[in-house]
């Protein structure tokens, strides 16, 4: 017998502890997985098309178990004590590199976009019952509430990956799921083609990244990103790694997550694919897959490349390579949204520019790390650290993504409850509609003033938090390398003012003439010409309203949330 | 002469260009889908090479069998597109497929 196999009793003894923890660590996605399986089921039993919607109510349970549970595994930070760990490996394994490596992790991180993803699926879900589009599609909604249960699956998978393989197979299935509901309006040109698009582009960057991992783990000799840190951080001192082949691999495997949160120059499917899919699923993409998106690159670039604490020094100059993406992603969105006609379109150039801003918070997480080197390199002070984490740039898109969540979702529930009644989604056709309907109208008023960023609104306070982490000095040197991107920042706010308040302009200010669409459904308009909505819609708008205003006065817990993911990374 | 990293290497990345020349220049989408094969196995040629010549685990190997689950995955669900767009369009060129645009 070879010696060299292990008896397989004593790997099942070895094994069994730590799947046993590694599993109830890896308890909302299991249930998500479940749930998708229970709800291909269930959507099976059900025969009448007009009861599949209790796969909805079902995909809402599930979602909710998901959200609770990732709230239990929230490790809030206790001062002074010893045993916070702040995160454990899921499926570990142990190599000779490193002591313990693994699939994926469990940290306030990863929780933290869980939270934020799950509850956005569940507005999704929400939203998607009240949809005239998903609605006519009567027979299908169960595969559609399911769809919605992997799709939060791979989205959870994505900001908590650890692992190349990993993080490919949540980007992975995110994209091919995301394929699917793109297209779910089968017999609608519009729809299938944005699919065709979404799936050409997607499968090309998805490629590309791939090709770019290769090269990663032909330079490292492992696909563990922790293991990439370790190995670079030995070679890069010993002159083993070429520089020239990392770089190389490293933007490769930016195409990939550059086109998850529709960064330029991967942006181009954006448009097409938010014109022509289903309003929830738009609203879905352009929140939580860019979310996860985001999760995915940050714990890339910072466990892959971080700052090297002997030298002080970054392993890889990226917070540059951002910057210069960022100021081109948000000119380019910025710019192409002011001649759209087509208010989904708009907002899809708009979501590319925001993409841009979420970037500048990234390029502060690279100067951050670089701070923190300079901290540790002169002594831990304890002093500096609190101002530390509230300003870094982590902090800061966690709080732009909070803002966004509410903002862009409500924007895109107005829309769609617009485009319920009048079936257009042309910023022509919305001339005079404050009149129709002064509550929509108000909503969106105040949903795309937030999107702009102006005060008494969260997104002033996304904004806000973005530039104060890129303009904050350098506690040695006092040095702000970064001016000229915050003052690209500041101009492209302005800029994207514009074709905000054009759209308030038709609302309020013209007037409905001959060529403005007319009501799909005379029976939808009240005696007085008002459009009248259920009451059950009317009342959803304020689950995005209320968080836009109330977040945009008293915005401190978000704040010290999000501080708390900050300190466990500053321990490592 | 012995066959040795390179050559595998040479020829990954050979076929990551051909991969990449099919997608941007065929006027079928069927062929587009093909690059996309090409590309993702001169990756799995790149990790599979790695691992043989590198030896240090088989993390490579692994991550290639994924990636072939994955792939397939990817064309069941584009071709299904493919169908539907054929449907719609009574064509399957992408340049002929753009009705949405600015």
């Amino acid at each position: 017998m070879n010696p060299n196999i292990i008896n397989p009793q004593e790997l099942a003894k070895l094994f069994a502890p730590l799947v046993k923890t590694s599993m109830s660590h890896f308890l909302p996605e299991t249930i998500l997985t479940v749930g998708f399986l229970l709800a291909i089921i269930l959507d099976l039993l059900i025969k009448k098309s007009s009861q599949k919607k209790l796969t909805g109510y079902f995909a809402l349970i599930v979602l909710a178990a998901a959200f609770v549970t990732s709230w239990m595994q929230w490790q809030p930070y206790v001062e002074g004590s010893t045993t916070w760990k702040g995160g454990s490996m899921i499926f570990p394994y142990m190599t000779t590199l490193i002591p313990q490596i693994g699939m994926a992790v469990v940290d306030n991180f990863a929780v933290f976009f869980k939270l934020l993803i799950s509850l956005s699926a569940m507005l999704i879900v929400l939203m998607s019952m009240l949809s005239r589009e998903v609605e006519e599609r009567g027979r299908h909604n169960g595969e559609y509430f399911a769809l919605l249960l992997a799709l939060t699956l791979g989205m959870f998978l994505m900001p908590a990956a650890t692992d190349l393989v990993m993080m490919y197979i949540s980007l992975e299935l995110v994209s091919i799921t995301s394929y699917i509901m793109v297209g779910f309006m089968k017999e609608n040109s519009r729809s299938s083609e944005a699919s065709m698009k979404y799936v050409l582009f997607g499968a090309f960057s998805s490629g590309l990244m791939i090709y770019g991992f290769s090269i990663l783990y032909g330079l490292t000799g492992t696909t563990s990103i922790v293991g990439i840190q370790a190995v670079l951080q030995s070679g890069m001192e010993a002159h083993t790694v070429n520089q020239l082949a990392l770089w190389v691999g490293v933007i490769l495997s930016l195409a990939g997550m550059g086109y998850k949160i529709s960064a330029a120059p991967f942006h181009f499917w954006t448009p097409d694919v938010y014109e022509g899919a289903p309003i929830p699923i738009t609203a879905l993409l352009s929140v939580a897959s860019k979310a996860g998106g985001f999760g995915l690159l940050m714990r890339f670039l910072m466990f892959g490349f971080p700052v090297d604490f002997q030298t002080g020094k970054l392993l890889l100059n990226w917070p540059l390579v951002v910057a210069v993406l960022a100021a081109v992603t948000m000119t380019l969105g910025n710019f192409a949204a002011l001649r759209q006609s087509n208010i989904k379109r708009m907002l899809a150039y708009s979501t590319i520019a925001h993409a841009g801003y979420m970037m500048v918070g990234l390029v502060a997480v690279g100067s951050g790390l670089f701070m923190l080197a300079e901290v540790r390199s002169v002594g831990f002070h304890k002093e500096l650290l609190p101002h530390f984490y509230e300003m870094s740039g982590m902090v800061s898109v966690m709080i732009y993504l909070v803002a966004y969540l509410f903002t862009n979702l409500g924007a895109f529930y107005v829309i769609m409850l617009i485009a319920n009644k009048i079936g257009s989604e042309e910023i022509e056709d919305y001339k005079g509609f404050a009149k129709k309907s002064p509550l929509l109208a108000v909503s969106l008023g105040i949903f795309l003033v937030s999107l702009t960023g102006i005060p008494l609104t969260v997104g002033f306070i996304g904004k806000l938090y973005i530039f104060s982490s890129i303009l904050t000095a350098d506690p040695i040197t006092h040095a702000t390398p970064w001016v000229w991107l915050a003052v690209v920042m500041v101009l492209n706010s302005v800029v994207s003012l514009y074709y905000y308040v054009r759209v308030m302009q038709a609302m309020f200010i013209k007037q409905a003439d001959a060529q403005t669409a007319p009501l799909t459904s005379a029976l939808s308009v009240g005696p007085d010409g008002t459009l009248s909505y259920s009451l059950i819609s009317k009342i959803f708008i304020f689950a995005f309203l209320v968080p836009t205003i109330v977040l945009g006065v008293y915005f401190q817990p978000v704040v010290d949330f999000t501080s708390n993911v900050v300190r466990f990374f500053s321990l490592q | 002469m012995t066959v040795g990293l390179n050559h595998f290497l040479v020829i990954g990345a050979i076929l990551f260009v051909l991969g990449i020349f099919a997608m941007l220049s065929r006027r079928n989408v069927i062929a587009v889908l093909m690059g996309v094969e090409l590309i993702l196995n001169a990756a799995n040629i790149n990790f599979i090479a790695f691992t043989r010549y590198g030896g240090v685990n088989i993390g490579g190997q692994m991550a290639a069998i994924f990636v072939i689950v994955i792939a397939a995955g990817e064309a069941a669900v584009a071709l299904a597109i493919v169908l539907n767009i054929y449907k719609n369009f009574k064509s399957v060129n992408p340049s002929e497929v753009d009705s949405l645009r600015d």
